[in-house]
This record gives structure tokens, sequence and C-alpha cells, in this order.
């Protein structure tokens, strides 16, 4: 054991004298691509984790909140409702949540020209009765109006309209019909059936609208005080009306509604919420779900893709972290390859000299992480919190885990350990005489 | 007059180099012995084989056949391992390019193979001390190779190899690279450390001043023995 230590600690005192009176510049230049090895292992697959991230997080703040309350499948609103809000409003640990009573609708535009059944301008989707104010505290969709303004309370009149609804935000124009000609102001005839219509988030609106039984039917006319366009489609494909008028169009005369968005105070589990919800029976009447849980389908597909895809890339990352402090060890090794000799030859054992140039290799390993980490947590992550990168389809953020950051750094480290070990391993089992010769055999 | 036991024994050595299908015979079966406090020199023209056999006989290199007892230990059979750890505790070396570690002060060059046996960091900086003060060197102590002369480096090279306390002392034209003086220092040195410290040394030089400050010379010629 003590021979051990012996030679991990001549190991060691090699390692540090080869690097302090090494070149300082050649030392910098390998440490600055340990760096960029670690910012790409880590930065790379950040973002790509951070597209999913970026549209989970605004699919949580724009529409489900912490944690989301939904009707049944079998029940086109959630029953309860009223006792459900009394418990809700009992939790301190509650910012605010927002009630939503959400039917199919047909909204028509410019009727009055119409002159045959092609110059329609109508569509059908979801319409969302809501309380403005508690939407906004809850979910911020004022942030999204992008033409206007969002609903004030008592606006009975008031409609704002998601740029799903319109052509001119569409990128598929050309495959659906959609509403033209919508600016703030217009008036929009919105139709909804007092039939019994089941909604789920995943159901599209325009198939919920067909089911509109035409002797039900019920019209009123608003006038689109905003358009709201959201990178969560949920949000864009609908309209927002005041919840009272809505429930007068449905002939709803009690207090259920279709979906309750939750936000909890920073920081708090939803399950502070949602395990007594459950307790109490609750979820006999309704879906109680995390964000979480209930992301859509496709989200947790996309982000199990995107995770496959980062696992791949980071490990392409960790080969290339090998093959660059192997080369870089190897080449080091190499030109010392006459040292080694002499070393060997005055009684340096293969073992000591290995573990010199391990250690040279965690130094270069460890500085280069380090500054890495320096970069990603310090200006790299804040800037890009600050900053998010907007792309149509998500804001892009830069996730950067701790735990799976540790993970990483770890994982370079035994690359390092290895890769310095291998090419000093080559080196050092060359023949002692030879290397101090300079014979290559 | 007591009878000194042998610490080297060579016998019937033999060294050949292949070049693909050349094989050059550079020892032709050398028998070769060195009693123990002896001062040896072996000397002979430019590949006559000199240091060919002072790297067999300091388990730098292994010969194509023969024997050899280095302290009464045959090292025909060691491992690459256990020569090394030979190497580290029972001989010294001094090259004749110095082969002084770049990277290390005079003083940390001369610590290595202390370090390596185990002797404590303060320890060994203070042998390391007393082995650059007994080449007059201990003022160039914190002094890297590059800011010594060659002198300087080689006396350095002769406190590493003495420092560890070796048995056998083995050096490769140690002044062949020096001026006059340098040499002379370094001669000097050698028979201070054979007289008064009893230390065994086998040295090949192509100076004959310096083979006759040796107890023996042994001359090759053409890979073997022609001489002692």
């Amino acid at each position: 054991m003590k021979h051990f230590f012996n030679t991990v600690s001549l190991g060691f005192f090699l390692a540090v004298r080869q690097v302090m009176r090494g070149s300082k510049w050649a030392t910098g230049l390998i440490v600055f691509i340990m760096m960029l090895t670690f910012l790409n292992l880590v930065a790379t697959s950040g973002f790509l984790v951070g597209i999913i991230e970026g549209a989970s997080r605004a699919f949580k703040e724009q529409w489900t909140g912490d944690l989301m309350i939904t009707n049944r499948d079998e029940n086109t609103y959630i029953e309860h409702t009223r006792d459900i809000e009394s418990m809700l409003a009992s939790f301190p640990e509650i910012q605010s949540y927002s009630s939503r009573v959400v039917a199919g609708a047909k909204i028509e535009a410019n009727w009055q020209e119409k002159r045959k059944e092609e110059d329609a301008n109508i569509v059908s989707n979801q319409i969302a009765g809501i309380n403005p104010e508690k939407e906004e505290a809850t979910t911020h969709l004022s942030k999204a109006v992008v033409q206007g303004e969002w609903l004030k309370e008592g606006d009975a009149r008031g409609i704002v309209i998601g740029s799903g609804y319109l052509e001119e935000y569409s990128r598929v124009k050309d495959l659906v019909s959609l509403l033209r000609d919508i600016q703030v102001g217009t008036t929009v005839r919105v139709t909804v059936s007092r039939a019994k219509v089941t909604l789920n988030p995943d159901q599209e609106g325009q198939e919920l609208a067909s089911t509109i039984d035409e002797s039900s039917a019920v019209t009123q006319d608003f006038i689109v005080r905003g358009i709201i366009d959201s990178k969560v489609a949920f949000v864009s494909s609908r309209a927002y009306i005041l919840d009272t008028e809505l429930k007068k169009m449905l002939g709803k005369t009690d207090s259920d509604v279709s979906e309750i968005a939750i936000v909890m105070n920073n920081g708090v589990d939803p399950y502070v919420v949602k395990t007594p919800l459950i307790n109490n029976r609750f979820s006999d009447y309704a879906k109680i779900n995390t964000a979480e849980e209930g992301a859509p389908d496709f989200l947790v597909s996309i982000k199990l893709f995107f995770g496959i895809i980062g696992t791949i890339l980071g490990s392409v990352s960790v080969v290339v972290a090998l093959i660059t402090i192997f080369i870089i060890i190897y080449i080091n090794a190499l030109t010392r390859r006459r040292q080694i000799g002499i070393m060997k030859a005055v009684g340096v054992t293969e073992f000591a000299i290995e573990l010199s140039y391990i250690f040279q290799a965690l130094f270069y390993v460890l500085l280069g992480s380090v500054l890495a980490l320096g970069i990603v947590f310090v200006l790299l992550k804040p800037y890009i919190d600050a900053h998010p990168i907007d792309t149509p389809f998500a804001t892009i953020v830069l996730v950067a885990e701790p735990v799976s950051v540790v993970i990483k750094f770890m994982l370079v480290i035994i690359v390092s350990i290895l890769a310095g070990y291998l090419p000093a391993r080559i080196i050092v089992k060359t023949n002692t005489l030879n290397a101090i010769l300079g014979r290559n055999k | 007059m007591s009878m000194k036991k042998n610490i080297i024994q060579a016998q019937e050595i033999r060294k050949s180099f292949t070049d693909g299908t050349n094989v050059t015979e550079v020892l032709k079966g050398v028998d070769f012995t060195v009693q123990e406090g002896e001062f040896v020199a072996i000397m002979g023209r430019s590949g006559a084989g000199k240091s060919t056999l002072l790297y067999q006989l300091s388990l730098l290199d292994t010969p194509t056949s023969g024997s050899i007892q280095v302290n009464n230990k045959t090292i025909d059979t060691m491992s690459d391992t256990e020569k090394t750890v030979f190497r580290l505790h029972e001989l010294g070396y001094v090259f004749q390019d110095y082969s002084l570690l770049p990277e290390l002060t005079a003083l940390e060059n001369i610590m290595v193979p202390l370090l390596m046996q185990g002797v404590s960091r303060k320890t060994a900086e203070k042998r390391a001390y007393e082995a650059l003060e007994s080449v007059n060197l201990a003022v160039r102590a914190g002094n890297t190779p590059s800011e010594l002369s060659g002198g300087e480096q080689q006396r350095v090279s002769i406190a590493r190899a003495i420092t560890h306390k070796p048995k056998i002392l083995f050096a490769d034209e140690p002044t062949a690279n020096l001026d006059s003086f340098s040499s002379q220092t370094v001669m000097e040195i050698f028979q201070k450390l054979n007289k008064e410290d009893n230390l065994t040394i086998v040295m090949v030089t192509h100076e004959p001043e310096y083979g006759k400050l040796a107890d023996r010379v042994v001359r090759l010629s053409d890979g073997k023995v022609v001489k002692e």
C-alpha cells in the first residue's frame, strides 16, 4: 500500500511540474479545447432538451398551470365544481386559478356580404368562457395578445380570437378554411349549441362544432377586442369571451365548468393540492393532473425522441472528448518519449509515469470543464433565460439541470482517466533504451 | 589483502541487432567481471561495442544470449518491472548527454529516485540538497537544466545517480560533451566517490587520460574483450 501511495505521490509530483513548467500557450490551448468539448457536451443537449422544455413551459404557463382539473370523458363538465373551487380557495399554497367553460362554436364574419355558400367566411373551433382577471392572473394570456387588447371584466360584447382561427396567421391556410379579414373592431357571429358535447384537450374543435344541432343553436354577435397568438396550439385555437356570456348562450344555470387551471406559489409541489383533492374523492368527478402528467401525447413523444437524440449527441460528444484527450496526451507523451525512458532508467515505475499523464489529463479536463460550467451557469444560462430564443414552434431555453451536468462531469472525468492512461501506456511500454536513444523500435 | 567479491559477473554475453534480413552482432561473447569497490573503464574504438556492453550490464537492455549477475542477482530472468525496481535501489546512471528532466529543477531531478523509493518529500529535498553540495552545485538547486551549463548538468546528473546510495554507478562517456575543465571536475568526483565511498564505477570512455584514472581498463574491439 505504501508503494502505491509513493507511486501516486510521484505521479502527481511529475504531473504538476510538467503542467506548471510546460508551455503556457500549449496548456492554455489544451484547456480551451477541453472547455469547448465540455461546453458542447452540456450546451448541445441542453438546447435540444430546451426546445421541448420551452414548449412544455409555455404549455404549463399558458394552458394548464401547475395543476389542471378537467371533465371526465363521460361528462361535459366537472361535476361538483363549486365544491372543488371552495376547497381550492382554502389552500394558501395556491397563487391563482382560472375556471373555464369550453364549448364547440362556429364563428362567422362578413355574413352580411355573403351571396352564395362559397363566400362564407366561417370556421368552427372551440370557444372558452373565462373570467378575464382570473385567467390573466393564472396564465397571463394578455402577453400573447398581438393585436388589440385582452378581455375586460364586464365586457359582455367582447371576444378575443385565437390566431388559429385566422387565415392571416395560418401556416396551412391552403389546406384549411379559416376566417379572413378579421381586425380589432370586426363584428363576428358566434353560434353554439345547447346540445351536450364532450370536450377533451386532444379533440379537434372542428369535430366538436360539427356536432352542433342547428335546432338548438344559439347565435350572438361579438366585437373582436383582440387577437391572441401563442406557440401553444390549444391557446391559439380558441376564442375567448366572458364565462357569464357563454353560460347564457349554453343555457347553463349551474356553476360547473370544463377545466380549472391552477398555479401554485413559487416552488410549491402541486401534489400539495392534488393529493387532498383525490383524498376527497374529487377524482371521481374530474381528471386531476399536474402539468407534466397532463402534457399532450405529442409533447411526450417529442420529448422522448429529443431525449434519444440528446443521448446520441451526448455519446458522440463523450467519444469526441475521449479522442481529443487521447490525442493530446499521446502527442504530449510522444514528445517526452526520451524523458520517459530516462525516468524508467533511474527507477521510476511505468505506473508512476502513467499516473503523471492521467493527472495531467484530469487537470486539463477539470480546468476546462470548470471554465465551461462557468460559461454555462454564469453567462449562457442567465442570458438565455432572460432572452429565450424565439422560434415558430417554441421558445427555446437552455436546460442545464445540475444533476445531469454532474453526471456528465463524472463521465468526462472517467473518460479523461481512460484517455490519459491509454496513450501513456502505449509510449511507456516502449523499450527503455530505445526511448532514451530515440530508436523507433 | 582482503578478497573482494565480484559485484558484476557477465559470461559469454552476445548482442545482435536485426534490421530486416541483416543481423549485426555487436557483442561476440564477452566475459566481464567487476569487483565491489572497483573503478573500471571500458575503452575501445567507436563501434567496438562499449556502450552496448554497458547497457547490458546496467539492465537497460537485454543480451541476445549469455548470463549476467549483478550484486549476486541473476538478471536474465527478471521482468521489466523487477529490473526497474532493481535499478532504483542498486544502480545509478550518468549519461553522455546528462539526461535530466527539463521541467524539473536540479533539486527536483535528484529527488525523483528518492521519492520513488518512498522517501518523504522533506527528507528527499534534504538528501538531494546534500547530493548537490557534494558536487559543489547547491547554489544551482532551483535552476532548471536549460539554465545550467553542460558541466553543471553533468554534475546534477551525477548527484541524481548517487543520492539513493546505489551499489554500482554506470557512466556512459560522461565527459564526451564537456570542456576539459568540466571533464576534470567530473572525473575528480568519480574518483572521490570511488575512493571515499567505495562506490563501484563502470565507465565507458574513449579518452585515455580518464581511462588511466580507473583501477582497471577493459579494452573492446569488434565486440570482444581484447585486453584487460
